[in-house]
């Protein structure tokens, strides 16, 4: 047999993340801020919405402005009443902990109740409007009047969308270029995946696999790692609460996955462009957005000029796409929060807010911006991921202003063996599964 | 003035005392005393005073502004055709000129009764009341002859003129003397009745001014060498006329067609702002027991209201210098839970809250005035509110008279007549001694939320936020009242805020009202004792009683006599069964006795009227009579039958039908009417024994009470030998029976078996059997079994509660620290976790292990600081203090810090205490916890270990580890390791520069890196440690910071709370600080 020789293709690329990163931080701050700015930052796009779907046949109104039986437009914050909510109240008092409540996969309930927030009021909602399909946190214009009693019936919903202003860059790819994903490698957590991780490696390398498996290999010009590249096993999450006579030191298990993660990354690196980005249970920060993991991590891997740590979420632009994503917890929270099933209606929902993370900080740890919400879409993706879900799964969600954006949710690696392929120029994609008897391609 | 009384409602500063000047004279309604102290006040010389000028002015009418606020019109009404029916609320009375053709006096001036009601159609209504009189008995000697009566009385008509030192033209003192065959009701005079004189007098103050001049002589011969012992002289005027008309409170009055006239009719003029006002004879009045329809509730208006002052920094609001700037009120109609008003009155602009109306006005003499046109329009039957009697009622009268408003006080139904301030102490068992202020509000009632809580529940923290949580389990934002000022002078916005703030204030007590069922619980305690509502929550328990046992009296010829209260013996209280302490984890079956001492004293004929004088004895056969164990001597119920085991019967015969009813109701409006109901029935065959027992009461008899406790504790006894005789393996039985414990009516036996079921059936069996050997209707009833249980002392114990063999019904625990308020959280939530896990999970090893990581999380500085805060009410000046104490000296520090923050009279000083010099004493050792978090000032964990731990620790401890469990609670191995936070101000901190030191070795270094040269290859392992701490502090600051922000019901505005009840205020602060330490830790090891 005649090798052949491949040479990766480097695709145009620019790192989008600086609103992610935080230089100095500061906690003496608290949360309101970023609900003003939230709230300010969707005016103007949701006045543009507005117009087009309604017309300028009613009013734009404040909620303290609203006459009883008037129609009206108003602009606000959902805030989701939900009475299975975690509450730290509730754990730390003593009066009600004597039947402690089963830890819950989600929070919603049939009493959860909708409420809409504008700057400075709070008005109920009810009428044509379901509390499922929203999340606390999400900027929304409502058409519908208040009643007697002072609620508000809607009968309209018009979300905000994504901008209006798309990806002023065309793409230009001439040949088939692919980027990688790869989440949930989950290092560290005793039921050993080494050998997958292995035979991921070798593969993605070229160093295994059918000629037709290296051939594909040969045009990923990008690797992105979305987020628990260590197991949660490896992080001792309760360390505030331990005894400290009883916990001297159990970082053993997270140092030596630490290492691994090192030396695979170091490995991958020299071959390709290796984007990784933390997650939950990555040795960094609890607040969105995580800050990249620290070089000190990765001594091996830092080296390299090929390696990124970079911030979750994460925007770049990959050969002239927008490539936009997180490692999951924004996802996870909002399927906790609303009756929405799949990780994809997740994101799409999410696309439709023009939100990232709208649950945070309610639910979902955030920073306390005060003077910018960086989790509103800046402009549309044509490519979001979301790292670490049960399964994977990719459709194309069109904004309304009909630009097509590729939804791709990321299967936890540890689990499914399963990397995820997006063709950078057509942004279609296919998955490869390790584990099986032979790695197959899934189109 | 003193704050002694006030608990703190929170940042509203209601807990302080606004100045308030005596209102000089008396007021006509109620005698300045409470029932309890069983003295009458001699009023004759106040009769002069009674209508007192100040109070009477020329009330404002009605003004009609909103067709929402203002109730329905009434129904025209026809005199000859139509029937009145209404529901009273409010009795009281008044003197005036006679009215022509009614009953009783038709010169002078005389009594009316006024009745203030509310129809179901929701109209309010007053009823004036004719021709009902009071009057007293006195005992006269046989030789007094009924020919005697009419000297007598222009006798005792000329006394009475001499005494009096009125201006007032009265002539006719005395309307009636009549010599009457009655019997006293204390003491067994062998059925046989004697002569008495039923005094009728003009006007309630008369009656003791008669009492006093029979009593000294001091009437013209021959009467003045007679002995008069007065009876029934002591009885409220209002308690009287109820009695008589069989009224009892809140029940159902109707008006037949024909008897009534409406006003204004001939010269008579309406005096009230009731839609309807109408005159009818007192014997013509119809009064429905609560049965049936009767039992029904009208549609009463509930006004609750809330005031916000801004304060001066540091100073407690006085009225006469501090302004109301808000007032919100919310109105709702019983039966309802949501309010149909709800508005707030602001001064100056406040942008508009969706739900609830905004007024805004210039001047606050506008706010107050039309606040009071608010009240007078929207005429509220029932005022409540938190604290509103002790501070915003008084405030706002204060406040109004400062800015010299001329209508303002007319806030009650009564046209002209002014609202006023009156300071009264109450003193009852079941409280303890109490200064209130008191206001007549004439015809509304006042049903202060907080008075209702400090008599029904023994709780935590009296605080509006705090009763909220335990009740709701809900917060609400907490502003200090140093902000309250900052958010008024700021703009539209921030007033906005304090609206919003304050509105909840006014929505909250109306929540509580029908959470705890108040007002149904009151309505129909009075229904069952008889007595006006507002009696409940401003005179003490004595007078329910008294109110029923008139009723009884009344019937059987009998009188009460008048007791001179003094202090008498002691006598032995309820017995208890020594327990034998231990941990049982096997079932242990409960006996108890229902209505112990109800039954007791209908079993045995205990009572008043069947005491039996020794001497005596001998005029009755032996089996007419018993000797009680307490040596005392009673006949039986065949030669006469007690009053008291009558009233108890019926009683408690309305307390099975009420549980009957409940049980076939399905309105559920009804169902909270008969549920309360029998909890008032309950509560009232409670209280006769406590009656007898009061030596201050107004009728105590030693006699019965000692008797009826004697009984007690032989039965108890009894209960024990006739258990563990029987239930004995010879008799056939798996094990021997063992009485662990007995307290008053219950004893605790443990058959040995190892089943909840098996226990039950024991139980039952044994109280089958040992109830046939007592005379009916004592009966003990098995009713539950504690399975394990943990037996601590006498009154301590805890356990698993179960009714049914399926499933334990709760976690009970009797005397076990956990709601103490001098104790901190910290112990509270160990205590409960140890005996959760005792109990529930079965583990003490796993408590003991549990106990052992708190003790040494305090010792290594990890317990959070909301655990360890101690709280205390500063309720004197620093003076008045004998001893130093640790809240005061630090209130006093405090306000040398800041006198703006520190806390004042009447607040509540939450505080720590700190590591010291040895030998500080304790009160120089509490310091701010917001200080202590600041500037990490260290704690003392030995003090916590020793006083507040150690104790309830091994308490629990003991009855499994027996007397190892001190020394491996508190010297284990798990006290050695310690850890001293390095304080940041005191001693040296000034003097020394902290340098970074290596996060792995400690070593000092040169720079500001994070690890020296040594550690650096391990940099990632300390890394990870590091950065796993900021990920923890990280979740915890968000999930505190938004906590808050949902309590505070707004994403959009900052957090303001400072709830010093909350732990999440101490947690979220601590968190913030330890965050911003941890995140420059991180910055040392470089950027990412």
């Amino acid at each position: 047999m005649e090798a052949i020789r491949y040479e990766r293709k480097e695709l145009a690329y620019e790192d989008l993340s600086s609103t992610f990163k935080l230089a100095d931080r500061d906690f003496n701050k608290q949360y309101a801020g970023i609900y003003a700015v939230r709230l300010l930052k969707f005016q103007s796009l949701l006045e543009a919405r507005v117009e087009k779907k309604w017309g300028k046949q009613y009013d734009i109104k404040k909620l303290v402005d609203l006459v009883p039986n008037e129609k009206a437009i108003v602009f606000g914050i959902i805030y989701k009443q939900q009475e299975l909510k975690p509450s730290i109240l509730r754990e730390v008092s003593d009066e009600h902990q004597l039947l402690p409540l089963p830890p819950k996969t989600r929070y919603i309930s049939e009493n959860d109740l909708l409420i809409l927030e504008d700057e400075l009021q709070r008005i109920l909602l009810v009428g044509n409007i379901n509390a499922g399909d929203f999340v606390t946190g999400v900027v929304t214009a409502l058409l519908g009047h208040e009643d007697d009693s002072g609620k508000f019936i809607v009968e309209e919903i018009c979300p905000a969308n994504m901008p209006i202003m798309v990806n002023p860059e065309k793409h230009h790819i001439q040949t088939t270029s692919y980027i990688a994903f790869i989440s949930g490698l989950d290092l560290g957590s005793g039921n050993d995946s080494l050998l997958l991780i292995q035979e991921m490696m070798f593969t993605l390398m070229g160093k295994a696999g059918t000629p037709h498996i290296q051939k594909i290999m040969s045009k990923v010009s990008r690797l992105i790692i979305a987020g628990n590249s260590l197991s949660s096993a490896t992080q001792d999450r309760d360390i505030l609460d331990k005894a400290k006579y009883l916990i001297r030191n159990n970082m053993a298990a997270s140092v030596e996955a630490v290492q691994q993660l090192d030396d695979i990354v170091f490995q991958l690196a020299s071959s390709m462009t290796v984007d990784l980005m933390p997650g939950a249970h990555d040795p960094a920060n609890f607040v969105l957005p995580q800050q990249p993991l620290h070089h000190c991590l990765l001594p091996q891997s830092s080296e390299l000029s090929t390696f990124h740590a970079v911030s979750n979420p994460y925007n770049c632009r990959i050969g002239g796409r927008l490539v936009m994503g997180n490692s999951g917890q924004p996802v996870l929270d909002i399927l906790k929060n609303s009756t929405l099933e799949h990780p994809l209606d997740a994101m799409e929902k999410s696309l439709e807010w023009g939100h990232i993370c709208p649950t945070a900080p309610d639910t979902l740890g955030c920073y306390p911006y005060i003077h910018d919400d960086p989790f509103i879409f800046p402009t549309c993706p044509d490519i979001y991921f979301a790292g670490n879900q049960e399964a994977f799964g990719d459709r194309i969600w069109k904004t309304a202003e009909g630009h097509p954006v590729r939804l791709v949710s990321l299967p936890r690696f540890s689990e499914s063996g399963t990397i995820v392929i997006v063709d950078a120029d057509t942004t279609e994609c296919f998955t490869l599964c390790f584990g099986t008897e032979d790695s197959f391609v899934d189109h | 003035m003193s704050s002694k009384s006030f608990p703190n409602k929170g940042p509203s500063n209601k807990n302080g005392p606004p100045p308030a000047k005596k209102i000089k004279g008396i007021e006509e309604k109620k005698p300045n005393h409470d029932d309890d102290f069983g003295e009458e006040p001699d009023e004759a010389f106040m009769f002069a005073s009674m209508d007192n000028d100040d109070l009477i002015g020329q009330g404002p009418e009605v003004k009609q502004t909103t067709a929402k606020w203002a109730r329905p019109s009434p129904p025209t009404l026809s005199e000859e055709k139509d029937c009145l029916i209404f529901q009273q609320l409010d009795i009281d009375y008044y003197t005036d000129k006679a009215m022509k053709g009614m009953p009783g006096a038709q010169s002078g001036t005389v009594a009316t009764m006024r009745i203030f009601g509310v129809s179901r159609q929701q109209n309010s209504i007053c009823c004036h009341v004719h021709g009902f009189a009071p009057y007293l008995y006195v005992s006269v000697p046989s030789t007094f002859k009924p020919e005697h009566c009419k000297q007598f009385h222009e006798a005792l008509n000329k006394a009475l003129i001499a005494d009096s030192r009125s201006k007032q033209e009265i002539h006719e003192f005395v309307l009636e003397v009549e010599l009457v065959e009655r019997e006293s009701m204390y003491g067994y005079h062998e059925n046989k009745k004697s002569p008495f004189l039923k005094i009728t007098v003009a006007l309630p103050p008369f009656i003791a001014a008669t009492k006093r001049l029979l009593e000294r002589g001091e009437i013209a011969p021959p009467f003045n060498t007679m002995s008069y012992v007065a009876y029934e002289s002591n009885i409220d005027f209002e308690i009287r006329y109820m009695v008589d008309a069989d009224i009892v409170g809140c029940n159902w009055i109707e008006l037949p067609a024909g008897s009534w006239r409406l006003r204004p009719h001939s010269n008579v003029k309406p005096i009230t702002r009731c839609q309807i006002e109408v005159d009818v004879a007192w014997d013509k009045v119809i009064s429905h027991a609560p049965e049936g329809e009767w039992a029904d509730v009208a549609p009463f208006r509930i006004l609750s209201f809330d005031i916000e002052c801004a304060g001066r920094k540091g100073i407690f609001p006085e009225a006469d210098k501090d302004r109301v700037i808000q007032i919100a009120n919310m109105v709702s109609l019983y039966g309802t839970t949501e309010a149909f008003v709800s508005n707030v009155m602001t001064l100056d602009t406040c942008a508009p809250i969706i739900g609830s109306q905004v007024l805004s006005y210039k001047l606050e003499t506008e706010l107050l005035d039309k606040w009071a046109d608010f009240v007078r329009e929207v005429d509220p039957d029932i005022i409540t509110g938190y604290n509103i009697c002790n501070f915003d009622l008084p405030y706002l009268l204060n406040r109004a008279k400062h800015l010299k408003l001329r209508e303002f006080d007319f806030l009650g139904r009564v046209t002209n007549k002014k609202s006023a301030i009156k300071e009264t102490m109450i003193q009852s068992k079941q409280m303890g001694r109490r200064e209130n202020k008191s206001i007549n509000i004439d015809g509304r009632v006042q049903f202060d939320l907080l008075l209702v809580l400090l008599r029904d529940y023994k709780l935590r923290s009296y605080t509006l936020n705090s009763v909220s949580y335990h009740f709701l389990c809900e917060q609400k934002e907490d502003v200090h009242h140093s902000i309250i000022t900052e958010l008024q002078e700021g703009n539209p916005q921030t007033r906005r805020r304090l609206a919003v703030y304050c509105l909840k204030d006014a929505y909250l007590p109306l929540r509580l009202l029908d959470k705890l069922m108040c007002l149904t619980n009151y309505m129909e305690m009075a229904r069952v004792t008889g007595v006006p509502l507002s009696y409940l929550l401003t005179r003490g328990q004595q007078i329910k009683v008294v109110s029923q046992l008139l009723r009884k009296t009344k019937e059987q010829g009998l009188l009460m006599p008048v007791h001179k209260a003094e202090a008498g013996d002691e006598f032995e209280g309820a017995t208890v069964i020594e327990p034998i302490r231990g941990y049982y984890s096997q079932p242990i079956a409960t006996l108890d006795f229902s209505s112990l001492y109800p039954s007791i004293m209908m079993a045995h004929n205990l009572c008043y009227t069947s005491l039996l004088n020794p001497r005596d004895k001998d005029k009755l056969k032996e089996d007419e009579y018993i000797k009680t164990p307490a040596g005392n001597y009673f006949v039986k119920a065949s030669v006469r039958k007690g009053l008291l085991p009558e009233i108890l019967e019926a009683l408690l015969a309305a307390r099975k039908k009420a549980k009957k009813d409940l049980a076939v109701e399905t309105d559920p409006l009804r169902q909270k009417v008969l549920d309360g109901r029998q909890l008032a029935l309950k509560i009232s065959a409670n209280s006769v024994y406590g009656f007898t027992g009061a030596q201050v009461g107004k009728l105590p008899c030693l006699e019965i009470s000692q008797s009826v406790t004697a009984f007690g504790r032989n039965m108890i006894e009894k209960t024990k030998d006739e258990v563990e005789a029987k239930f004995r393996v010879e008799n056939g039985y798996a094990h021997d029976a063992k009485v662990i414990y007995g307290d008053t009516d219950s004893v605790m036996v443990k058959f040995g078996v190892s089943t909840v079921a098996e226990a039950m059936e024991l139980g039952r069996e044994a109280a089958a059997f040992v109830s046939a050997k007592f005379i009916k209707p004592i009966n003990l009833e098995f009713e539950k079994v504690y399975y394990p249980y943990l037996l601590i002392n006498k009154k301590r114990y805890a356990g698993l509660y179960w009714t049914k063999p399926e499933k334990f019904d709760k976690m009970d625990c009797k005397g076990i620290e956990t709601v103490r308020r001098d104790n901190c959280q910290l112990v509270a939530n160990l205590i409960n976790t140890c005996l959760q896990k005792i109990l529930m999970e079965r583990d003490p090893d796993g408590a003991l292990e549990y106990a052992k990581q708190t003790i040494s999380d305090l010792l290594c500085n990890k317990v959070d600081i909301s655990l360890l805060v101690i709280t205390k009410e500063l309720t004197k000046t620093d003076k008045d203090y004998a001893s130093k104490q640790a809240h005061v000296e630090l209130a006093h520090k405090m306000r040398k810090r800041d006198a703006g923050t520190a806390p004042k009279l009447g607040d509540r000083v939450p505080y720590v205490i700190i590591a010291a010099a040895k030998n500080t004493p304790a009160y120089l050792k509490a310091e701010d916890p917001i200080y202590v978090l600041e500037h990490s000032v260290p704690i003392d964990a030995q003090y916590y270990l020793e006083n507040q731990l150690s104790k309830p620790l091994v308490r629990i401890f003991e009855p499994i580890l027996g007397s190892k469990a001190e020394s491996s609670l508190l010297h284990g191995d798990h006290t050695r390791t310690r850890s001293v936070v390095t304080s940041k101000i005191g001693g040296l901190a000034n003097f020394t520069t902290r340098k970074s030191t290596c996060v792995g070795c400690k070593t000092v270094l040169p720079d500001d890196s994070a690890v020296c040269k040594f550690c650096k290859p391990k940099e990632s392992e300390f890394y990870q440690r590091e950065i796993g701490q900021l990920y923890a502090l990280e979740e915890k600051f968000n999930r505190l910071w938004t906590e808050c922000q949902r309590c505070q019901g707004s994403l959009n505005e900052e957090v303001l709370c400072s709830n010093r009840d909350c732990p999440i205020f101490y947690m979220r602060t601590k968190v913030r600080k330890d965050l911003t330490e941890q995140d420059k830790l991180m910055k040392r090891f470089g950027l990412p």
